[in-house]
């Protein structure tokens, strides 16, 4: 029997034996799948105790602007008074303010780990962000306690952007939970514009929020969650350690040319004018297309984004353009793209597949004065 | 981001037969591409409720039904890495149920399993779906060229292993 035939008559009882769930309806589809993520070891696992804690943790504390998770009932926390000399014990580094991915590494030099938060509130799943540019608004166990090395320190993230918190700087004066702040004078015109800059989960919750209020339910009928989230949010922009990448205008960005290439180290150069950014897209390795004119008064941004088929994205894909500081003297243009975009095949070469997507963007020189280089990420999904 | 558009396409006649057609074949395939019922389950779920959203778009592609299934794919892929490091942070061995029936023939399914991932989708969708080349790449977003190149490789592979095996 030829091997393609045994294959296939394999894989076609297999795929027949299997039975497929039953079909949600039209209705249900949307909601999260579901399988609990919650994946939390029996109570008296020391490393699972920091994430029981903010998973258990609904809405901030209602006294106090701050989220304290050790104020709920039921909670146990690290022992914070283990004598530092055991060498199996460590301090808990200050995460708050930075990158997941920063916060990450800073306790993994610590012997740590973190993740995000994620539950169920209402019989709702829901989870913080855990992209790498999710900023780390609140930890547990809090900065300088005692804890076993491998512990798990728990999350409250959110993903901001300059724009985004522009949005919700009108929220008014925090007073009480984020249900009362609901029930404010401001609150949903505020959420309603931020609707438009909040990338996911943010931007869904948001939108449950605006359905729930298009319905003329109560406030105190709102998911929990989704008010949370805002309130989070509303703190990360506040964070004065921080780093809110500064979301441009629509009208500001100029996608001038977007092409396909196999040579990456191209990327992340900034063209300060025509004729660099001429000779550049025309060095490009196996690039087609024109080089792109570059408007006056702007500067040239390459980014690429790797692939691993032989079309393109489209420029369609481009959600919004960043600047990122990196430090008190550079940062970064970030070109930031819709995770489910799809691929354009005109761009694609005829010799063969092609590795890299190659963006060519401009932006106003006021802007790049202290740009080192570009880059591009996948928009929180 | 926008938000989504669901209400646009409520009741829309055409999505409801795509989804009673569609289900079942991706997440058959799903499963054997990735050998889990209930991650495919989650999976599949989650793609159908994407394509929902997005029929005015998805409903005018050529193979409506790749896309479902290579969104799903990602999503499982994704859902895999993150498992991985809650596992090692819980210290947990990793589970084998995978909730799927003893296959036909275990050494085909081991063949198949051991295969790169690439490899076991073109095979999956060109040996199990009975899709054309074209059908094939236009759901994997790959050249028609890609997917003979990748499903020669697995069968070469393929062959290797259940010779062994024998």
């Amino acid at each position: 029997m030829k091997i393609e035939d045994r294959i296939r008559d394999a894989l076609q009882t297999d795929g027949g034996n299997l039975q497929p769930p039953a079909r949600p309806s039209l209705a249900e589809l949307g909601s999260p799948p579901r399988r609990d993520r919650v994946f939390l070891a029996a109570a008296g696992v020391a490393a699972a105790i920091a994430v029981l804690a903010l998973v258990v943790l609904t809405l901030p504390d209602v006294r106090t602007p701050s989220i304290d998770p050790l104020d709920l009932p039921g909670v146990e926390t690290p022992d914070t008074e283990a004598p530092t000399a055991d060498p199996q014990n460590v301090e808990v580094p200050t995460v708050e303010g930075l990158t997941v991915e920063v916060a990450r590494n800073r306790l993994d030099a610590a012997g740590l780990s973190g993740e995000p938060v994620r539950g169920e509130t209402d019989g709702e799943r829901w989870a913080d962000p855990d992209g790498p540019t999710a900023l780390v608004v609140r930890q547990q166990p809090p900065s300088g306690a005692v804890v076993k090395a491998g512990d798990v320190v728990g999350f409250r993230t959110a993903v901001v952007n300059s724009q985004l918190c522009a949005a919700l700087d009108k929220l008014p004066q925090r007073a009480g939970d984020a249900q009362d702040l609901a029930n404010q004078d401001g609150y949903w015109e505020a959420i309603g514009t931020a609707a438009r800059f909040a990338e996911q989960p943010l931007a869904r919750y948001v939108d449950q929020l605006l359905a729930h209020r298009a319905g003329d339910q109560p406030v105190a009928q709102a998911p929990s969650h989704a008010l949370d989230s805002v309130a989070i949010h509303h703190e990360a922009c506040r964070l004065p350690s921080a780093t809110i990448p500064t979301r441009l205008a629509n009208a500001d960005v100029q996608i001038l040319a977007v092409g396909a290439t196999q040579d990456p180290s191209l990327s992340g150069h900034i063209a300060r004018d025509a004729e660099q950014l001429q000779f550049i897209w025309t060095d490009m390795a196996d690039v087609e297309g024109a080089p792109p004119e570059l408007p006056d008064d702007t500067v040239g941004v390459l980014a690429f984004a790797r692939e691993t088929k032989s079309a393109c994205r489209s420029p369609n894909d481009i959600v919004a353009v960043e600047i990122v500081s990196v430090n008190e003297q550079a940062a970064e243009v970030v070109i930031v793209l819709d995770p489910h975009g799809e691929s354009m095949g005109s761009c694609a070469s005829s010799e063969g597949e092609l590795a890299w997507t190659a963006f060519a963007v401009a932006i106003p020189d006021n802007h790049a004065t202290r740009l080192s280089g570009a880059s591009v990420r996948l928009a929180q999904d | 981001m926008p938000a989504s558009s669901r209400h646009d396409v409520v009741g829309t006649p055409t999505f409801e037969a795509f989804y009673r057609q569609a289900h079942d074949d991706v997440y058959r395939a799903l499963v054997l591409t990735i050998g889990d019922a209930e991650l495919a389950a989650d999976a599949v779920q989650e793609a159908l409720s994407k394509a929902y959203q997005r029929w005015h778009e998805v409903g005018t592609y050529a193979n409506p039904t790749g896309w479902v299934y290579r969104v799903a794919l990602n999503w499982s892929h994704s859902w895999f890495r993150r498992r991985s490091r809650e596992l090692a942070l819980l210290r947990e061995p990793e589970r084998t149920l995978s909730g799927l029936p003893e296959p036909t023939d275990p050494a085909v399914s081991r063949a198949v399993r051991a295969l790169p991932l690439p490899q076991r989708s073109v095979v999956i969708l060109r040996l199990y779906l009975d899709w054309s080349v074209a059908e094939v790449a236009t759901a994997l977003d790959v050249s028609p060229g890609t997917v003979k190149s990748r499903l020669a490789r697995a069968l070469v592979r393929l062959r290797e292993h259940l010779e062994v095996a024998s």
